[in-house]
């Protein structure tokens, strides 16, 4: 392949989490990304959850930052309304035609004040809130909805459908944005690669139409559900059924409800629903004090990172009832509108029992346009009509250069489409990386206006966020008080500040006031302050004299029935921050280089996959990995469900990492030490030629994790007794000879109080080797004695035929666990069948113990030596369980694979590559840039104590050895402050929050 | 361990333990001694660095007067200190010491800790007007007080009055005379070199002794949670500790005596705490009134948050205040808490760090509790 042929840009199809996530890697890796997305704004999914499981963060204030960085990257072009028709060409050139709809709306003209949607007279059932509440034919999909604008529901408009009719918008919007006329649009875009990202859909709630749905008011399906949870949805996160806007005194949730059916809905799992439903659950009673909430359930399937403890902590802390059974009816009583839920109990009796709500765990399923986006680029589908995928190349569609991520592959939870959307990222910049930044832009900026030497002039900007804030402040006024507050030189109210013409009007005051610093009280920070801070940049401000006051949040959203009160707070609050911007001082952010090499520690398959993602992009990596071989624990799998052999993924991956001239491979070797930090790293590694110093910019943790071992059972002590892994060696080699009668006891050590965490695989790996059994052994008889049986996604399948087979699954429960009996050769296994109401005895030739997993021996040492976090159960900790599951919280550093947790294959690989991408986002950089807000010490105040050191969870702070004073390694510093706090002797602050202007501002709030 | 009997001639206990100190230097064990030293009037005693073994006169390490805590000035004395010197510490600046080794501002590298008993302290205008009239004699001290308690009519220091460590025990040479019947204990660290130093003799630590120790540390203990009990019921709240405050005129005598405050210059001296008129009579009249010196509430508790979990109980921020607020009472009392939370007692060990070095963010989950 030539540079000529090569384009350095990519196409990401859809663009919610997982688009969002492959689109920030790829701009952020130096390539031009197309985000193309149906709807009319990004955010997909995740936009529409409440809270998020296990850590019950609300879904949107985390997304948000992603939201607000891709609308704002230089480098994503995001086409919102918009699908992929046709693609042409090969890898690294394709030829794409997106079919853009008109929006009716002027992207650059409309400031989102709503002013349009207040006038349109057409109500329809909003779809982002599950149907539940109305939304008009011209409209935003969500209070945050990037792009921040309004679309024309063509189907529904008045005015589409007749020329001369209403047009009630276009005479209410005050920006000239509307125009019913704009014609659809053919886009022709060159791309290198295509990642594909369409999610999912929901499963319809009527599937099982004996559940009510549709029919009883008070029976939702969980999307409609999470809705009504959020304080965005339908009744601002009143949780009152719909029937009669009563707050529910008990609500029940079923499970499955299309998943795990192959008579009347799908028969893969979802993956996701014991998990989201466990969350409903909690989150439902936290707004409901008192609430009941029953979940009826075939298994929990609570098999993630953390999800066990989760489920736990429902169960013992929140009293949510599980309760395994199959629901025969739902009815309802019309006079309530409650509703009668009928079950079948385990030992075949029925219950009748009555609840005020209903939720429905619906599944996912594929998203309806799949066979139109496969046709349009020419790639197969599955059986189920997710994207078809081979197991050991996971995101890699059936057509080269075309790669995919997320829900589209397979049905999944946040974090898994995360890693999916990163690795597909990976491979697409794997491809590209020849003309890596060749399309990128970097923006120019005019230069710096000196103002040290001027006394403040302050610029105050109200804003009235359409009605948002001038409903209930009176922003008037506010503008009216700012101008009389000493310093402030101009003053003046905007409907929408972040609107573009606002935007340049702030710019044109600063010119014509000679403005050195600005004030905008408008909403929060979080979301906006880039934005305004940005605009004072192109003024030829220092973007760091600027304070944004949240009049919104902090006042009028939550004094709506209070506007004297309000408008009193937004004063202050803009008294406050004219206080603190005019003791701001210009910040310059400091650049440091960086050393292009990775560190890749283990060289199983994560470690070999990171590796030779990074090698293929060409960055150098040193891999290291204390034995005297390369393949982990894959050299102990013998084969996958799928039917794949490891051995050949192993071998194939050695092969490529001895070859490859961009990696430098130590075997027999460890870290002995490490100092320096991001992008400058020097460490000795131990190897078999005594210490050898290595440099390096970033580091990739691939450590793995151990199987488990166990002590119960006679394991160890009887020969008929092996451990899953053993069985498989056997299956794989000599075979298990006449053992006729196999008991396999899964969760041993696992779930309980020592060990309280699901080790995800062992459940896959007891219906993979059941069905090896039986393959080599029809008459043999396996009993599997389970407590949940959690083969979670398209393993369903295999746990199916299993059964189909004649594999016995027998439950039992933790406190009434399975014994067994030695007597000479013989075992004797006796457990309790709850449905037989009865002891089971059985004679056992061969009793198989799934051990689980543990972490790696040398991983409490390894978080210390990189200074990176635990979690309780001894796995490495990532940065944020949801959004950044590779990402340790300090930058430079990522995981992969079993140090992460428990996994497959297939998984270990994407995250691998996933952490690949992440890496490069450091590695393509030029240079390193600090962040604006940092820590800084005063030297002369510093004793050199040492608590800031301890107290920064990022690496940032050092000890001078020479001068005793703590210094600050700007490019890690986050800005959050941990070591400012810590600090007696005053000697350190925090740039932007130094100790006087936060004092100034507090005596301002009380003068 | 290896513990040793000094035998006094003639019961002559101070000369005896003057000859130790002077032998530790001639047998080259160490090139010099730190030790109180009797002034001329010998109505206190200071700190003495003692180079020339002919000067140990006037050592007395017994004395009961106690007027600063010298962890500070060891800590000074420690860092690039090219020799080994020995430093002769009571448990309370032994603590002291071992806290400001954690903050990094004391090195143990050349120091031999002698860690003397200790009964209680006098402060220092007590002992002077005692040595004045006859009432105490330091060098009959260690038999007078050999069981512990005070001989004399005049009440030792409060904060001695409720310390629990008679025995400086983690030191690297204890020099023990309580439960010892007018002799001497000599207890070594197994890593401590002892030989050719004159006068030693192999004994085992007397049975008396160890009886003692437990029994004072016992009732010292009862009788600080007593005082601590009683401070916290006394001041429930803030406006009756602004109260217990309302004298404070911010001389800062407390930091400056405090052996953990390690700071150059408080925050609470610097600009930020330094208003001027306007802003005074902004206070003045958003409040109707204000007492000057403003910020004295502040000040203790920003000091007890910057240390409040390395407090040793020396009670010297107590005995510089010339207003007689009960400082050290209130530290004591107020950091009780967080050191019972994180099962942290400050000297104790080296190797347990200070709980804000290591704090996780999965940990005190109940203060996490918060409902988003």
């Amino acid at each position: 392949m030539t540079d000529k042929k090569q384009i350095g840009a990519v196409l990401v199809v859809g663009g919610g989490i997982s688009g969002m996530q492959s689109a920030l890697d790829l701009a952020e890796s130096g390539y031009r990304v197309y985000l193309v997305e149906k709807k009319p704004a990004i955010g997909g999914t995740m936009a529409r959850l409440d809270k998020t499981f296990p850590t019950n963060d609300c879904a949107m204030c985390t997304m948000s930052p992603k939201l607000v960085d891709v609308g704002r990257h230089l480098n994503i072009e995001i086409i919102t309304g918009a699908e992929l028709v046709s693609l042409e060409g090969e890898p690294g050139n394709f030829k794409a035609k997106v079919l853009q709809q008109a929006r009716c709306v002027s992207l650059e003209k409309c400031i989102g004040c709503g002013a349009c949607a207040e006038a349109c007279p057409v109500k329809v059932d909003d779809d982002f809130d599950g149907g539940l509440g109305k939304r008009k034919a011209i409209y935003k999909l969500y209070a945050q909805a990037t792009p921040n604008a309004y679309a024309v529901d063509k189907s529904k408009c008045l005015k589409i459908k007749n020329p001369k009719a209403c047009g009630k918008c276009l005479k209410a919007c005050p920006a000239g944005a509307i125009d019913h006329s704009m014609p659809d649009t053919m886009l022709e875009l060159e791309v290198g690669a295509v990642v594909l990202s369409p999610g999912f859909e929901p499963m319809d709630g009527d599937l099982r139409e004996e559940f009510g749905w549709g029919r009883y008011p008070n029976v939702l399906t969980s999307l409609q559900f999470e809705r009504l949870l959020s304080a965005s949805g339908p009744t601002m996160g009143h949780l009152v059924r719909p029937s009669d806007h009563v707050e529910p005194k008990k609500i029940a949730f079923i499970q499955c409800v299309g998943s795990r059916d192959s008579a009347k809905g799908n028969h893969y799992c979802s993956a996701v629903c014991c998990m989201y439903a466990t969350k409903h659950a909690i989150i439902a009673q936290e707004h409901e004090p008192g609430l009941q909430t029953k979940i009826f359930y075939m298994d929990v399937r609570a098999y993630g990172k953390d999800f066990e403890k989760y489920y736990d902590r429902a169960r013992i802390q929140h009293g949510v009832q599980y309760e395994k059974a199959m629901i025969s009816s739902v009815k309802e009583d019309p006079t309530t509108n409650n509703l009668i839920i009928k079950y079948r109990n385990a030992d075949g009796s029925f219950t009748e029992e009555e609840f005020d709500m209903v939720i429905l765990s619906v599944g996912l399923k594929p998203s309806s346009g799949n066979a139109d986006l496969a046709k349009a680029c020419g790639i197969e589908l599955d059986e189920y009509g997710f994207c078809k995928t081979s197991e050991f190349i996971p995101g890699q569609t059936t057509r080269a250069g075309v790669f995919a991520g997320g829900a589209f592959c397979a049905p999944k939870d946040i974090p898994e489409t995360v890693v999916d959307a990163s690795a597909a990222a990976a491979n697409a910049s794997r491809l590209l990386s020849a003309v890596r930044g060749t399309l990128s832009k970097v923006k120019e900026y005019p230069p710096e206006r000196d103002i040290t030497q001027e006394e403040p002039r302050v610029g105050v900007f109200v804003c009235n966020c359409g009605i948002n804030i001038g409903s209930v402040v009176r922003v008037p006024e506010v503008a009216e008080f700012a101008r009389t507050i000493p310093g402030v030189v101009h003053s003046e109210e905007f409907l929408f500040s972040c609107s573009q013409d606002s935007i340049e009007k702030i710019k044109e005051r600063i010119n014509e006031h000679k403005l050195n610093r600005v004030v905008v009280a408008s909403c929060t920070p979080r979301t906006h302050a880039p934005l305004f801070m940005s605009s004072l940049k192109e003024a030829g401000l220092n973007p760091y004299l600027f304070e944004q006051a949240n009049i919104r949040e902090h006042s009028s959203w939550v004094h709506r029935d209070h506007p004297d009160a309000a408008t009193e707070k937004a004063k202050d609050l803009v008294k406050m921050a004219v206080a603190k911007v005019k003791l701001l001082k210009p910040v310059h952010t400091s650049f440091m280089d960086i050393n292009r090499r990775a560190l890749v520690i283990g060289g199983g398959i994560a470690g070999m996959t990171a590796a030779l993602n990074l090698a293929g992009q060409g960055f150098k990596v040193i891999l290291v990995e204390q034995t005297d071989k390369l393949g982990g624990n894959a050299l102990e799998v013998k084969y996958t469900m799928k039917g794949n052999d490891p051995a050949q993924l192993v071998n194939q991956l050695i092969q490529e990492v001895q070859n490859h001239p961009n990696i430098d491979l130590n075997l027999n070797s460890t870290v002995k030490e490490v100092s320096g930090y991001l992008g400058n790293y020097k460490t000795t590694l131990n190897t078999p030629n005594g210490d050898q110093p290595v440099e390096h910019g970033v580091v990739v943790i691939a450590t793995g994790a151990e199987a488990a071992t166990t002590t119960e059972y006679f394991y160890g002590q009887h020969k008929g007794v092996l451990t899953q892994r053993e069985l498989e060696h056997r299956l794989a080699g000599p075979g298990i000879g006449n053992a006729k009668n196999i008991v396999m006891i899964q969760c041993v050590g696992s779930r309980n109080s020592e060990r309280p965490y699901c080790s995800r695989i062992c459940c896959y790996s007891a219906v993979k080797n059941a069905l090896k059994i039986k393959e080599q052994n029809p008459e043999a008889n396996i009993f599997i004695l389970y407590r949940d049986v959690r083969t979670y996604g398209f393993y369903e399948k295999y746990y199916a035929e299993a059964r189909k087979k004649g594999v016995v699954f027998v439950r039992y429960t933790l406190e009434e666990q399975p014994k067994v009996e030695a007597n000479g050769e013989k075992l004797k296994v006796t457990i309790t069948d709850h449905i037989l109401k009865k002891e089971l005895q059985l004679d056992t030739d061969l009793l198989v113990l799934s051990t689980g997993i543990i972490p790696a021996k040398g991983t409490e040492a390894l978080s210390q030596t990189f200074k990176v976090s635990l979690n309780a159960d001894g796995y490495f900790l990532e940065a944020h369980m949801k959004l950044r599951p590779v990402d340790f919280a300090a930058d430079g550093l990522y995981l992969c694979g079993l140090a992460h947790s428990p996994k497959l294959i297939e998984e270990s690989i994407a995250q691998a590559n996933a952490a690949a991408i992440r890496a490069v986002t450091l590695l393509s950089k030029d240079k390193l840039e600090s962040l604006g807000h940092v820590a800084m010490v005063n030297p002369k105040w510093c004793k050199g104590c040492g608590l800031c050191v301890e107290a920064c969870p990022y690496g940032a702070r050092v000890l001078n050895e020479l001068t005793r004073v703590a210094e600050v390694l700007d490019v890690l510093c986050q800005g959050c402050g941990a070591c400012v706090a810590t600090c007696p002797s005053g000697a350190c602050q925090q740039k932007g929050f130094e100790k006087g202007q936060i004092i100034a501002m507090l005596d301002a709030s009380n003068s | 361990m290896k513990t040793y009997t000094l035998k006094p001639s003639g019961g002559d206990t101070l000369g005896t333990v003057q000859e130790f100190f002077k032998s530790l230097i001639t047998s080259g064990k160490v090139s010099a001694v730190l030790v109180p030293r009797e002034v001329a009037a010998k109505t206190n005693v200071v700190p003495a660095l003692i180079k020339n073994p002919e000067m140990f006169g006037a050592a007395n390490p017994f004395a009961p007067v106690s007027g600063l805590n010298t962890a500070r000035l060891v800590a000074n004395l420690s860092r690039n200190l090219p020799e080994k010197v020995a430093v002769v510490l009571r448990s309370c600046e032994l603590r002291a010491l071992y806290e400001l080794v954690k903050l990094q501002q004391a090195k143990l590298d050349n120091l031999v800790i002698i860690g003397v008993d200790c009964a209680g302290t006098f402060a220092a205008k007590d002992y002077a007007e005692m040595v004045k009239q006859n009432k105490v004699d330091a060098r009959k001290w260690v038999s007078q007080a050999a069981d512990g308690k005070n001989p004399a009519v005049v009440e030792l220091r409060r904060a001695c009055t409720v310390c629990a460590y008679p025995e400086a025990g983690n030191a690297d040479i204890v020099l023990g005379w309580l439960g010892m019947g007018g002799n001497l204990l000599i207890a070594a660290k197994d890593s401590v070199d002892l030989s050719g130093v004159a006068g030693l003799e192999s004994a085992n630590t007397p049975d008396t002794r160890v009886k003692l120790l437990e029994k004072l540390a016992e009732e010292k203990k009862q009788a600080k949670a007593k005082a601590v009990s009683e401070f916290k019921s006394a001041v429930s709240d803030m406006e009756k500790l602004a109260e217990v405050l309302a004298t404070c005129i911010k001389c800062q005598n407390c930091r400056q005596a405090c052996p953990i405050c390690f700071c150059r210059e408080c925050v609470s001296a610097g600009p930020i705490f330094d208003h001027n008129g306007d802003k005074y009579m902004e206070y003045a009249r958003r409040k109707g009134a204000i007492e000057l010196p403003t910020d004295t509430v502040l000040f203790h508790l920003t000091r007890l948050n910057h240390m409040g979990l390395s407090c040793v109980g020396c009670g010297q921020c107590e005995n510089a205040c010339p207003m007689d607020i009960p400082v050290g009472l209130m530290f004591q009392a107020l950091s009780q808490a967080n050191q019972d939370r994180f099962e942290y007692e400050p000297g104790r060990s080296l190797e347990e760090p200070i709980p804000i070095t290591v704090y996780k963010e999965h940990e005190l989950e109940e203060l996490n509790t918060g409902k988003h």
